[in-house]
């Protein structure tokens, strides 16, 4: 049954000294969905995070989680969410082990359960080997595999993060980021704010742009596809066209625009789904065609489109 | 019935908060620093003497008395080493993030921090005490030791938790742990004891000044009662016993709940 997992009315937090943060901002995140929220430094993308885990109040409106209204039942409503912000510091004299046992004690897991649990999330975050290690001995990556572990130890259903590969190699955010398709791919709703757009392409179903405290677009990461559309379509065949095929080529319908290079790039008018005319076209003219790839922009292009040259 | 409940989770939530904060002052180097201090300088008063073939003073109550002149600074040792930071050392590291989104509540974070570094900082005195304890008993005998010594000691326990609520404040206040540290200093060191001489020289009355209650700690043995009972707390000094312990226990329950009113609802 999909309910909602997070929703935001009129939220607004203004900061001492009247900086507004957030504006307004009405959300609605479903159980089970993936969402990236993306925006500009100062865009609020913290702040909404921060409210959420009771670490601000906000200066207006009313949050849900899970349906019930976190203020004044913050206790409640933590024990079903996981939540790593930026990297966290940890208890440096302390061992993994330690740390991840004061929380499952926290989240009143039973001795059988924590220790199976503990044992489990340690291995899936490769971190077995070095539990009763002090964590002040810890690279940047593996304290952030630790926050990885804090965060999954107790079994959430609403996972919440906030850059979470920063800091990490390609292997490692290689290895969150599968982590975290396979969280939602087990039916836990992921809510991560992220820099990394193309991290958020991935993993994401869902991505929410946020500027200026405002959500300026929220849209499922299908539809963004037509959005993502560029109009080129880049073609590779098995052989040289002949002057002849050159010609069809460029006389197929829609196609506005034909520029050979390494591969053959037709610009085209209409819409995503006018490629798939192209497609038979081409097949129904016998183009010895091997290769067909309509071009989107990245989210990185469409960011740009959205927010100019502002920084991420 | 949903507020017991909500104790409940509460007192046991401060429970675990104990022994997380025991665990952290086990592996911290503080608590071993705060300990080799406390040996160091009461062991100080035995060894001297009899390193340097000195006598010791020919009553026992003097002998103490002498002794305890340095608990002073391990008392203001432990504020600093168990208090000031922390509430805003938490902060500064970034610890906060990984411990306030937990299902708990920021006051029982602060309950069980308090209890646990009061509960460290009465360890390090008693190691002071047992140490005084020990070389009274070598050097006079075992009948040296009176009750004028519990009496000592559980004054100490009682300044040192309103120096340690103090200092919570000021860590739950100042955000910097650097500041925190140095306004302790500067309010035990500088502040009341220039305040109570000002207030002195104006004959202004002062007893509301806590530092002026740490006398009480030494005093005890300069006027011994030999009897332990609320009706033999006053001293024969002219400062009122009973006085100095309504004093330590108002500025721990007023410093206390400041620190819980700011750990509770300052923001990150």
């Amino acid at each position: 049954m999909v309910t909602t997992a997070i929703e935001t009315v009129n939220l607004a937090k203004i900061f001492p000294g009247g900086v507004q943060a957030l504006n307004s901002l009405d959300l609605n995140i479903r159980t089970g969905e993936s969402v990236g929220y993306l925006g500009p430094n100062g865009a609020g993308k913290t702040t909404t995070i921060q409210i959420f885990l009771n670490l601000l109040r906000p200066s207006s409106g009313d949050v849900f989680i899970f349906s019930e209204q976190l203020k004044g039942q913050e206790r409640k409503i933590m024990r079903r969410i996981g939540a790593l912000i930026e990297l966290p510091g940890f208890y440096d004299n302390l061992t993994p082990n330690q740390l991840l046992r004061h929380i499952c004690r926290l989240y009143r897991m039973e001795q059988g359960v924590m220790n199976q649990s503990i044992k489990e999330i340690l291995d899936l975050v490769q971190l077995t080997e070095v539990r009763d290690r002090s964590i002040g001995t810890f690279s940047t990556g593996m304290r952030r595999r630790l926050g990885i572990a804090q965060v999954l130890v107790h079994d959430p259903e609403l996972v919440i993060f906030d850059e979470p590969t920063n800091g990490l190699d390609p292997k490692g955010i290689r290895e969150i980021r599968d982590l975290i398709k396979t969280l939602n791919k087990d039916g836990k709703t992921v809510f991560m704010c992220s820099h990394n757009l193309p991290e958020v392409a991935e993993i994401s179903n869902r991505v929410i742009f946020l500027k200026n405290g405002n959500v300026i677009e929220d849209r499922q990461m299908r539809e963004f596809k037509s959005r993502l559309s560029s109009n080129i379509i880049e073609l590779k065949f098995i052989r040289s066209l002949t002057e002849k095929e050159k010609k069809n080529l460029n006389s197929i319908t829609n196609v506005l625009n034909v520029v050979y290079d390494h591969s053959i790039f037709i610009e085209y008018q209409g819409s995503l789904d006018t490629t798939h005319q192209i497609l038979q076209d081409l097949l129904k003219y016998n183009f010895p065609l091997y290769y067909f790839t309509p071009r989107l922009m990245t989210l990185e292009e469409l960011y740009l489109q959205l927010f100019g040259k502002e920084v991420i | 019935m949903t507020i017991l409940n909500e104790w409940k989770q509460d007192y046991y939530d401060v429970w675990l908060n104990i022994r997380f904060e025991f665990l952290k002052n086990w592996k911290s180097k503080r608590s071993l620093v705060a300990a080799g201090i406390s040996v160091t300088l009461s062991s100080l008063f035995y060894l001297v003497p009899l390193l340097t073939g000195s006598d010791f003073p020919t009553e026992a109550n003097e002998f103490l008395a002498t002794s305890t002149g340095l608990i002073n600074y391990i008392l203001l040792l432990n504020a600093i080493f168990f208090g000031a930071d922390a509430i805003n050392g938490e902060h500064h590291k970034k610890t906060t993030l990984l411990i306030y989104p937990l299902p708990q509540r920021r006051s029982v974070i602060l309950f069980g921090k308090f209890i646990m570094q009061l509960l460290t900082s009465w360890g390090v005195i008693l190691i002071y005490y047992l140490i005084t304890g020990t070389e009274t008993v070598l050097i006079y005998d075992v009948n040296a030791l009176t009750v004028d010594m519990l009496k000592s000691i559980l004054f100490s326990f009682l300044y040192m938790g309103a120096l340690l609520s103090i200092t919570f404040f000021l860590s739950a206040l100042i955000r910097n742990p650097a500041i925190s540290m140095a306004l302790t200093f500067f309010f035990f060191f500088l502040l009341f004891p220039t305040l109570n001489t000002l207030l002195l020289m104006i004959d202004f009355d002062s007893s509301w000044i806590l530092t002026n209650y740490s006398a009480f700690i030494i005093k005890l043995f300069r006027f011994p009662s030999d009897i332990f009972g609320p009706r033999h707390l006053r001293s024969p000094d002219d400062i009122d016993f009973y006085l100095g312990i309504r004093i330590c226990l108002i500025y721990t329950i007023i410093s206390f709940a400041g620190a819980w009113l700011f750990t509770s609802r300052k923001e990150i």
